[in-house]
């Protein structure tokens, strides 16, 4: 049966002034802040602009630049790569740990701590102390693989195709979001539900396949959805450790959009901005049809 | 009735937030606007002092403070009761920035130093936003003091100059430890092969990471002993060259990879400044390049960053094979009024604060402090004395002869971004063997085209 839209009582007509009213600071903030940059870059996209003076209409130059460009095409191919690992080991590795916790193992409340260590910490400081990680003369790493291969040197960042990896694991197992994100849906699921399946004569395995993964459905996809999106933005732990290099290598879009800006191509860099955020547009509309998003995942 | 007057009143105000944060086109210039800190024009004009705030990042930890903090202190002791110079600090990277914000928002202060090129060009000149200082410094004599080549590069097309052209110039050059390295005769003097020779397998410090700076001043050195390498780099001084796919360009960087395998080079891939810099001071290598401002790092005050017996009294300065040194003459000077001053006498302290600052007296400590030269200033008695009390800013001023040849750094010359960050990802892949230097040089060019805008 249709559902017919009741018509709003007078009651309920006479608050809606208080509503737009207290709406109203929210639209003026996000007009402010969002609408308006984003609106500026995309129009000044389509023109060449130094940041300062008026700008200059060149239609879709920008674009085809991007497009021609070899840095572009190698940080599109990056983008592709990092997002598959963002959505599988990322991911995989942060929904891992959430069902762990949530089994309440010895030492679980001290090993989510530990585990939210690192997401208080700068993304810039982790690159640092990552460069010193992978540093083939005082580097941890290099140290401990020259205990087994004594000969072994290895200049991870600065070394092709080394540096790709490098740079991966700087935020590879840093997924403490998805975590907490999964596991408060976890916690959030009926214990008779648990109850239910035990008397049905469910497995831990099959308890977590059918009944503990389908409920985290949502929560996984806003993982994803995060962890994807973070890789389209990813600058510092790229800036501070490879700098896109050696050659352009580890190159992201954010990189070439700052070089840009460097240069006064501010249209340019706009461009760049631009397919950042419909990527992002992208990923948010195929996460939302392909986990459903918005649907509860009881239903 | 009243939710569309409701969602009307929202949309006008959500209209006039957006008006108010747009970026206004109108022009900044003139004295309307009201400079950043700067008093009104009644304090001037009623005899008060006249105070100028400064934005700037030569105060606290920074560098540039050893010197400007005490001569802004003496200043406003020279002109007490008249002028005062308060300093308001901004961080050296986000300078240009906070100029950018100022200027759109009409309160760029009456004096600026330490903006890009780019900055100028792209902000103060297009916008008008600078004080023609021809007659001023014709009048206070500050013109006899200016380099030609700078005098003519800030000239613009009508006549008028933007700021103080240079006055001062910081050759780089290369220091070396006599505790590792003894050359018979000075550095200058010597061929490239020679140099390297004489090194006799002692290390260079070098650097791959960030811009590489101290690679790519002797790729510079290489670049300028290749026949028609110093015209070639001469010709863009002051402009941005977009083709590396020269002869002696090539030439230059095969060279390079080839002294930099000699110097044990593999061990400084993945090496910044700060470790090219700890390197040499803690003995390992025996030459790195680089400009006269590191001269404080060998004095006793430095010494705590030294280790492994390095002693910075065995520090000595010279210059580049062929007699190369670095510098930039086709250059906007350090000082830039600009025509924001909100009374006279705000002018007139900015003006009063220049003269003070290119005083000969002043002169001569800014080039002690910072180590550089005074090509124009006959050097005072003190002067002279001083310079012996500082054996490394003496070899630098004496082994600097008219000789010498001066060409700007390769990468003055390319776009910043090249400069910044392209050219140290592909040397990183030139010395690893994983690119050809005809490939590096074709890169480099590649990479310069597309920052066209």
């Amino acid at each position: 049966m249709a559902k017919v839209k009741q018509p709003y009582g007078k009651v309920e007509k006479r608050y809606f002034k208080w509503i737009y009213l207290f709406l109203l600071p929210t639209v003026v903030i996000f007009a402010m802040f969002y609408v308006q940059p984003i609106w500026t870059m995309l129009w000044t996209s389509f023109t060449k602009w130094d940041g300062f003076n008026d700008p200059t209409f060149n239609g879709v130059s920008n674009y085809v630049r991007v497009f021609t460009n070899s840095a572009a095409a190698i940080s599109l191919k990056n983008l592709l790569y990092w997002s598959i690992i963002a959505m599988t080991l990322h991911v995989g590795f942060g929904v891992l740990v959430a069902f762990v916790l949530y089994h309440h193992p010895k030492g679980w409340k001290f090993t989510r701590a530990v585990f939210m260590i690192p997401n208080v910490i700068s993304a810039a400081a982790w690159a640092l102390i990552y460069r010193f990680i992978f540093d083939d003369n005082v580097g941890l790493l290099n140290g401990a693989i020259r205990k087994i291969f004594p000969n072994f040197h290895l200049q991870w960042f600065y070394t092709s195709p080394a540096a790709f990896w490098a740079v991966t694991f700087t935020w590879l197992f840093y997924a403490v979001i998805v975590t907490l994100v999964v596991l408060q849906d976890l916690m959030a699921i009926p214990t008779e539900l648990d109850e239910a399946a035990h008397l049905d004569g469910c497995t831990g395995w099959q308890m977590t396949r059918y009944i503990h993964l389908p409920l985290c459905r949502n929560a996984v996809g806003t993982a994803i959805l995060c962890s994807i999106t973070s890789r389209i933005s990813m600058y510092e732990c790229i800036a501070l450790t490879t700098a896109g290099g050696p050659g352009d290598d580890t190159m992201s879009l954010s990189v070439l959009l700052v070089r840009a800006i460097t240069d006064y191509n501010y249209g340019y860099a706009n461009a760049i901005g631009v397919i950042m955020f419909i990527f992002g547009l992208i990923i948010l509309a195929v996460v939302n049809k392909v986990f459903r998003m918005g649907e509860s995942s009881l239903s | 009735m009243k939710k569309r007057i409701l969602v009307c009143l929202t949309l006008v105000a959500l209209a006039a937030s957006l008006a108010s944060c747009g970026n206004s086109s109108s022009s900044t210039s003139g004295s309307d606007n009201t400079a950043s800190g700067s008093t009104d024009s009644s304090s001037a004009a009623s005899g008060e002092e006249v105070v100028l705030t400064l934005p700037t990042y030569y105060c606290g930890e920074n560098v540039g403070a050893t010197y400007f903090e005490p001569a802004v202190e003496r200043f406003n002791e020279k002109y007490d009761g008249q002028y005062e110079i308060q300093l308001e600090e901004v961080v050296e990277a986000s300078y240009s920035d906070k100029m950018s914000t100022l200027a759109q928002s009409g309160k760029l202060p009456v004096l600026i130093s330490g903006t890009t090129a780019d900055w100028i060009d792209t902000v103060l000149i297009p916008q008008k936003l600078y004080y023609d200082t021809k007659d001023w410094l014709n009048e206070s004599g500050i013109i006899d003091l200016c380099l030609d080549s700078s005098v003519d590069y800030s000239t613009q097309e009508d006549g008028s100059v933007v700021g103080v052209p240079i006055v001062t110039v910081s050759t780089t050059g290369l220091y070396y430890n006599g505790a590792n390295y003894s050359p018979d005769k000075n550095i200058a003097d010597m061929s490239v092969d020679e140099f390297i020779e004489s090194l006799d397998g002692q290390n260079i410090a070098w650097q791959t990471v960030d811009n590489a700076w101290t690679t790519m001043l002797f790729l510079t050195a290489l670049v300028a002993n290749e026949e028609g390498g110093t015209e070639w780099l001469q010709e863009y001084d002051g402009s941005k060259c977009y083709d590396y796919n020269t002869e002696w360009m090539i030439s230059a960087v095969t060279k390079l990879v080839d002294i930099w395998n000699k110097t044990g080079g593999s061990a400084y891939i993945g090496k910044a400044y700060a470790d090219a810099a700890n390197d040499f001071m803690s003995g390992n290598s025996a030459v790195i390049c680089n400009g006269t401002w590191m001269n404080s790092e060998f004095s006793e005050s430095g010494s705590a960053n030294w280790s492994n017996g390095f002693d910075g009294a065995n520090v000595h300065a010279d210059y580049y094979p062929g007699n190369i040194a670095m510098c930039n003459t086709k250059a906007y000077g350090r000082w830039f009024l600009t025509n924001n001053y909100s009374s006279e006498g705000e002018l007139e302290a900015a003006k009063a604060f220049m003269e003070f600052i290119y005083s000969p007296e002043e002169l001569e400590q800014f080039a002690l402090t910072e180590g550089c030269q005074i090509p124009n200033l006959e050097s005072s008695e003190d002067y002279l004395a001083s310079l012996d009390e500082n054996q490394l800013l003496k070899e630098q001023t004496e082994k600097l002869t008219d000789e010498t040849v001066l060409v700007p750094t390769i990468a003055s010359i390319m776009p910043d971004s090249v400069a910044n960050s392209v050219l140290a990802n592909e040397l990183t892949q030139l010395v690893n063997g994983a690119i050809t230097p005809e490939e590096f040089c074709d890169t480099l060019t590649v990479k310069s085209e597309e920052t066209k805008a």
